[in-house]
């Protein structure tokens, strides 16, 4: 028998007004019993690890928030008392219960049922092996040779980080900085492809000598030292008087492009007395020290025309050029010029190709965007994989050092949460596998490998913890730590049975934690009440959906199961939505051999970010009852 | 409002060094200028312009003379500084409105708004005479000039009925002193 502890955090009263932690504990006696209120702080943590590792406990229920460094730390601490990482479970008290749902009774009454599903859930018998401990690796992989990738690197030494920069003979701007900077390896060479997760990752690189493995704990990719459209412009030769040039910028230029613009036209003004038109549609200065360039440019002289794309007429006329536009209000402008710079918008340095080997998605002519400006500049769709300078968009000089900058304080950051957190993955046990390579197939990293064993094998290298590969398993032979098998059906059995106050008729909602678990939060936070019916069940990827999952809470009573996570293009792991319907095609075809609702079955989408969305979801799901296809027909939310 | 679509649809070349002569001769920047547009929001006297301000900088940048001096809109500006309160360059739009309108009578033309100029020379002729305004010569000398004397008279001789215009000036006590501005001015005889 288990001996499992409850630690309680009552985040410094902020829960305790809505729910009081010594009724969580008589509901439901636990072994044993701590009640904390500064979980978050280290003082907290340090008191809560000496508890622990003193109890002797082999499972730990946490109550507490959905503060990221909370989950950390508790999983930090559980791994300082020899817990399993399977063993180790944090309900959200904080922003699923007390903030979402606003009348005391029903947030203490909802908390009551997350904190006895966890506790039967982790007295369920269960694999319990770890995966093979892999250490993380402190080590940032640089990709690129140029201001992006040097800014990156010095700030990396300063943080303690050691570098390996990988520079491609072939690229433009390559070669650009041969200083002998100690602590940064540097090689030659191409990156073929990117295997691991963040905090272990493998880097497979083509070098002259043959191909290398690097191991590194975050990648930040940059380009080469980008191109200056405009670095060779000067005015062009004419004897006697000042030259007169007109640019024409691209409708909608990059900050490159503006920044060569202005310099070359305030040199032309500033220098040689020249006489520079510049047209445009927008000027795009949207960028650190481009306002003050144009500032500059005004106030030497430079004329500025904004003019409609295709407005603008130009023809040959002896050595020059004429020009004709229609400047709306004040008339038709003919003027003759020296010299007529068009300036085109560049192609990325590195291609498609970059992106290609990182398995990340790269935008129009190559360029790799990142993942959201607002939220995360430097970050991409891959945790652990960075994009700063020119790999990102055309930048200037200072720009790509602002950015590589801010990429390597993410990278460090991002090492040093994986190295705080255990390391969750699949885990096989080898009685029970039949070597089928179903896993095999399935798996969208290439994570398991053909040993010569009686078992396929995992590699912690590659491994992100999708569970795609447990829900394939026919055996049950592949379990993910993070959410093992037998522990899920028995929090979701005691969920929908309504075992402790609430009753049946509950709606179960498993919101993958890369989208919509983050929704769940932000409703919490922004105290968005939803009923509190809705249980909500982190998934790590909606591809770790089984038929079961849908089907067995419908049986025990539950109302409905709603199954929510990414858009198709944007999931981690590839196939996790696809699979989650295929998942719930086939629990909506068991639930009418069962006799239960087959509409009670539904996916939906979220973006982290569409909070309103899921709020407009729960409401549906628990509000008079309409069908997945009313819901659609009124326009605000779409079943899929 | 003027529309001239003559004006607006002839050719222009352009002449820098006009421009900068003007912008030099006002003492503001002009080159500033982004052509925000805020000044023609803002003018009271927008919808009379053919010109609005805004496009006026654009053509003084440009140095286009002749569409710049042939418009009325510098006649029109009545200093009222809305447009320099609200320039975000910091731009006195008022400043440059005088420098054209300079520009236009060294030029010998006074614009599209002859009146306009007429109406100011006789102001400054009874301010030079008497040290201050004196609306019955003012209205008188203008409307003879105007040729609209027979329009302005039966509302002058209403005002002299009821006493709002005066038929004799007041003089000002030390009249020499005015004259001397005047002659400081350096500009002569209005």
């Amino acid at each position: 028998m288990r001996r499992s502890a409850l630690l309680i955090c009552t985040c410094g009263g902020t829960v305790a007004e809505q729910i009081a932690a010594d009724r969580l504990v008589a509901v439901k006696s636990p072994d044993l019993v701590r009640i904390a209120s500064d979980l978050c702080s280290p003082e907290g943590r340090r008191r809560a690890a000496a508890w622990l590792c003193e109890s002797a406990a082999d499972s730990l229920v946490t109550a507490a928030c959905a503060f990221p460094p909370v989950a950390s730390a508790v999983a930090e601490v559980a791994t300082r008392a020899g817990i399993s990482p399977g063993l180790v479970r944090l309900v959200d008290l904080r922003e699923c219960c007390a903030w979402a749902h606003p009348d005391p009774r029903e947030s203490a009454a909802k908390a009551e049922r997350l904190v006895v599903a966890s506790l039967e859930g982790i007295k369920a018998p269960e694999v319990t092996a770890s995966p093979a401990e892999t250490p993380v690796t402190g080590r940032v992989l640089v990709i690129g040779g140029g201001t992006a990738a040097a800014a990156a690197a010095t700030r990396l030494l300063r943080l303690g980080c050691p570098v390996t920069v990988i520079r491609d003979t072939g690229a433009p701007g390559s070669g650009s900085d041969d200083e002998s900077s100690g602590g940064v390896e540097t090689i030659e060479g191409r990156l073929e492809r990117l295997t691991g997760q963040v905090g272990r990752f493998l880097a497979a690189v083509r070098t002259p000598g043959g191909l290398e493995t690097i191991e590194a704990g975050a990648v930040i990719a940059t380009g080469g030292k980008g191109e200056r459209p405009l670095d060779t412009a000067s005015a062009p030769e004419s004897s006697g008087r000042s030259p007169a040039v007109a640019f024409i910028m691209p409708v909608e230029p990059r900050p490159d492009a503006a920044e060569a613009v202005l310099s070359a036209a305030v040199r032309l003004a500033e220098e040689q007395g020249g006489r520079c038109l510049v047209f445009f549609s927008d000027i795009g200065v949207a960028a650190p020290g481009l306002e003050e360039l144009y500032l500059k440019a005004r106030g030497v002289g430079v004329t500025f025309l904004r003019h409609a794309d295709g407005s603008l007429e130009a023809e040959r006329e002896g050595n020059g050029w004429s020009i004709r536009v229609d400047l709306p209000g004040v008339g038709l402008l003919d003027e003759s010029v020296d010299a007529l710079v068009r300036v085109d918008a560049p192609a990325a340095p590195c291609g498609g190709e970059l992106a290609g080997a990182l398995s990340i998605s790269s935008g129009d002519g190559g360029w790799i965007p990142g993942e959201a400006m607002a939220v995360a500049p430097v970050g991409t769709e891959r945790p652990g994989v960075f994009v700063a300078g020119t790999a990102r968009a055309p930048a200037t000089s200072r720009q790509a050092a602002v950015q590589g900058d801010a990429a390597a304080v993410a990278a460090a950051l991002a090492i040093s949460s994986a190295a705080a957190a255990p390391h969750l993955g699949a885990v096989v046990d080898a009685d029970r596998c039949a070597m089928c390579l179903t896993c095999f197939r399935t798996c969208p990293h290439g994570a398991l490998e053909i040993g010569t064993g009686s078992a396929v094998r995992v590699m912690p290298w590659a491994c992100r913890g999708c569970g795609i590969c447990a829900a394939a398993c026919p055996a049950g032979a592949v379990q993910v730590v993070e959410s093992p098998n037998g522990r899920m059906l028995a929090e979701l059995d005691s969920l929908a049975r309504g075992a402790a106050a609430g009753g049946p008729g509950q709606v179960i909602a498993f919101a993958c934690a890369n989208s919509a678990l983050q929704a769940v939060q932000a409703l919490g936070r922004l105290r968005r009440a939803y009923s509190s019916r809705i249980v909500v069940v982190p998934v790590p990827c909606l591809g770790r959906m089984e038929p079961l999952h849908c089907i067995r809470p419908l049986v025990a009573g539950a109302r409905k199961v709603l199954l929510c996570g990414c858009y198709d293009r944007s999931c981690e792991h590839l196939e996790g939505p696809r699979r989650a319907r295929t998942a719930a095609a086939r629990a909506r075809d068991l639930a009418v051999v069962m006799g239960v609702d087959p509409d009670a079955v539904q996916v939906w989408s979220v973006a982290p970010v569409d909070w309103h969305r899921l709020h407009q979801i729960f409401e549906d799901a628990t509000g008079a009852g309409p069908a997945v296809g009313e819901a659609a027909g009124r326009g605000r939310i779409h079943a899929i | 409002m003027r529309s001239d679509a003559a004006v607006t649809r002839a050719r222009h070349r352009s002449d820098p060094s006009w421009g900068g002569r003007v912008g030099a001769a006002s003492g503001e920047a002009v080159g500033l200028c982004y052509g925000c547009g805020v000044c023609s929001g803002g003018c009271p006297l927008a919808s009379h312009m053919d010109l609005l301000p805004s496009r006026l900088m654009k053509a003084v940048q440009l140095g286009l003379r002749d569409r710049v001096l042939s418009a009325a809109s510098p006649w029109l500006c009545v200093a009222c500084q809305t447009c320099a309160v609200r320039c975000p360059n910091g731009i006195d739009l008022s400043r440059v409105m005088d420098a054209v309108r300079h520009e236009a009578i060294g030029d010998g033309r006074e614009g599209a708004r002859p009146e306009i100029h007429s109406f100011h020379r006789w102001f400054l002729r009874t301010v030079r005479l008497f040290g201050r305004a004196h609306e019955g010569l003012l209205s008188a000398g203008f409307s003879l000039q105007a040729g609209q004397l027979r329009r302005d008279l039966p509302t002058g001789l209403a005002l002299m009925r009821r006493r709002r215009l005066a038929l004799l000036p007041h003089r000002v006590r030390r009249i020499r002193e005015v004259r001397r501005l005047f002659g400081r001015a350096g500009r002569g005889r209005p």
